[in-house]
């Protein structure tokens, strides 16, 4: 998704999945979002499962969301995504 | 951006320090302020997630660093009978109220901290969650805050900081869109006025700030807090500016800083008779099965104007009235509140109709006079609703069913 929508729960609903295992592996924005950053923080601190956030250029995206399937490699503060069976 | 030292930080505050510096950054701060207090909004039990949060706070030995009051929380801890959802709710929600007064926090147990004795001065730099709060902790009163959300509240609260961006910085305060709007002749109270200009504002503004010109002399501080409360709900309002009833806009000049707006938005008679009337999703003479009030919770005042709408004859439905315990305890101690219950009132504390199970029967529709209740309820409870002013709902409860004046 591009960008969140500025509901202040949504850190919490977000930590809530990752801890369950339901979040997705990786969220691609092209905006930063405090929000969504801020779950993905609090349960990697309390429970080290790990959600990739990742900023992209806009051009980048529209490529990336194009894509039936993706690979992600993230370490401490850069992460790479590849595009599988691209159409 | 520069980390600040934390003097005698503890483990709790460097995890603290750690969330809300990355946090900085993803929002564009320059730096940190120190806040004069926080308003957390972390009773409300979301998941595991939100007791694992504060007992490893509590783990690592961690105590709030200003005064603290906290938002509504899952359970009415005064009336604990009143609850009708599961027992693991129960337990899980009444333990991480009890964790959060362990950290430090004051057990305000409120929406409306800005009506307790901890309401911020003007000009305070405060840390603050709750979207009904926030807009009128800047709106009305002029304290400065960002809407701040889940954890984020609460490492404010535990560090004593802010990020310094967005409503903490005077130039950010300025209103962008002038809003102008017509009230119906055959409106008498404000109270309509208030709710129809702040959906308006919630749905057409954004995140620009509005000021509104329009509102009459006597709109009521309770009445900017309905419009802050259904703006902050169907839209991302942090702050508004109502021309001539707010402390940063005695007038349009001062309003927009001497610059001229950069939209104008006009909202006629017909338009605001339109707002009232698409808040409810029932028509007249639909039977009720409870009224509810005090989203966000009643005030005092809004209680003695209650109260003379009552009279002996019990009416056929409940009416629920959220409140804050402040407000319960003035009611017990001056005798108000056998009056009340005697005229059919359940007064419920701590928490709120529309986020917990308080209501049994959801077999009818609920009417209230809150455009905050209105937008949240059906969703949230699934039923149908009917929005009114306070005159209507009584008479409504009277009648079983929804009645118009």
């Amino acid at each position: 998704m591009r960008a969140g929508r500025g509901s202040g729960s949504g850190s919490s609903v977000l930590a809530e999945a990752i801890r369950c295992g339901t979040a997705p592996s990786a969220i691609v924005m092209t905006s930063r979002d405090a929000i969504v950053m801020t779950g993905a923080l609090v349960a990697a601190e309390l429970y080290g499962r790990h959600c990739a956030i990742m900023l992209l250029e806009e051009a980048d995206w529209v490529i990336g969301a194009g894509w039936r399937m993706a690979v992600v490699e993230a370490g401490e503060g850069l992460a790479t995504i590849h595009g599988k069976n691209v159409k | 951006m520069d980390r600040p030292e934390v003097i005698n930080g503890g483990d709790a505050t460097q995890f603290c320090m750690r969330l809300l510096a990355r946090f900085g950054e993803a929002v564009g701060a320059d730096g940190f302020i120190e806040i004069e207090q926080a308003h957390v909004d972390g009773c409300l039990y979301h998941g595991p997630v939100s007791l694992d949060f504060v007992e490893r706070l509590l783990t690592l030995g961690g105590r709030v660093k200003v005064p603290t009051t906290l938002n509504v929380g899952s359970i009415d801890l005064i009336h604990p009978e009143l609850f009708a959802g599961g027992e693991p709710l129960r337990t899980a929600g009444t333990r991480l109220m009890a964790a959060h007064e362990e950290l430090g926090c004051l057990p305000t147990f409120t929406c409306a901290p800005y009506q307790t004795m901890f309401k911020p001065r003007f000009g305070a730099q405060i840390a603050w969650g709750e979207s009904n709060a926030i807009v009128f902790a800047n709106s009305v009163l002029g304290a400065r805050t960002n809407r701040y959300g889940d954890f984020i509240d609460l490492a404010c609260a535990m560090t004593g900081l802010a990020p310094n961006y967005g409503l903490h910085i005077e130039i950010n305060r300025r209103a962008r869109i002038l809003v102008e709007i017509e009230i119906p002749d055959e409106w008498t109270e404000a109270a309509l006025a208030a709710v129809a200009a702040g959906h308006a504002i919630g749905q057409q503004c954004g995140d620009m700030i509005p000021a509104i010109a329009g509102l009459p002399a006597e709109t009521s501080g309770d009445d900017l807090k309905a419009l802050g409360a259904v703006a902050a709900s169907a839209g991302a309002v942090a702050m508004f500016h109502a021309i001539g009833l707010t402390p940063e806009a005695p007038d349009r000049r001062t309003a927009f800083h001497g610059e001229e707006p950069a939209r104008t938005i006009r909202i006629d008679a017909g338009e605001m008779r339109g707002i009232i009337a698409g808040l409810s999703t029932v028509a007249a003479g639909t039977p009720i099965s409870a009224v509810c009030l005090g989203t966000p919770h009643f005030s005092l005042a809004e209680f003695e104007r209650l109260e003379k709408l009552l009279d002996e004859e019990r009416p056929n439905v409940k009416i629920f009235v959220n409140t804050a315990r402040h407000v319960t305890a003035e009611l017990e101690r001056s005798g108000r509140m056998e009056a009340l219950k005697a005229g059919g009132v359940v007064v419920v504390t701590d928490t709120c109709t529309y986020v917990t199970a308080i209501l049994r029967d959801l077999s009818g529709a609920v009417m209230t006079n809150s455009g905050k209740w209105a937008y949240y309820a059906p969703g949230n409870l699934g039923v149908e609703v009917a929005f009114g002013s306070l005159a209507e709902c009584v008479a409504s409860a009277r009648a079983g069913k929804v009645v118009r004046s």
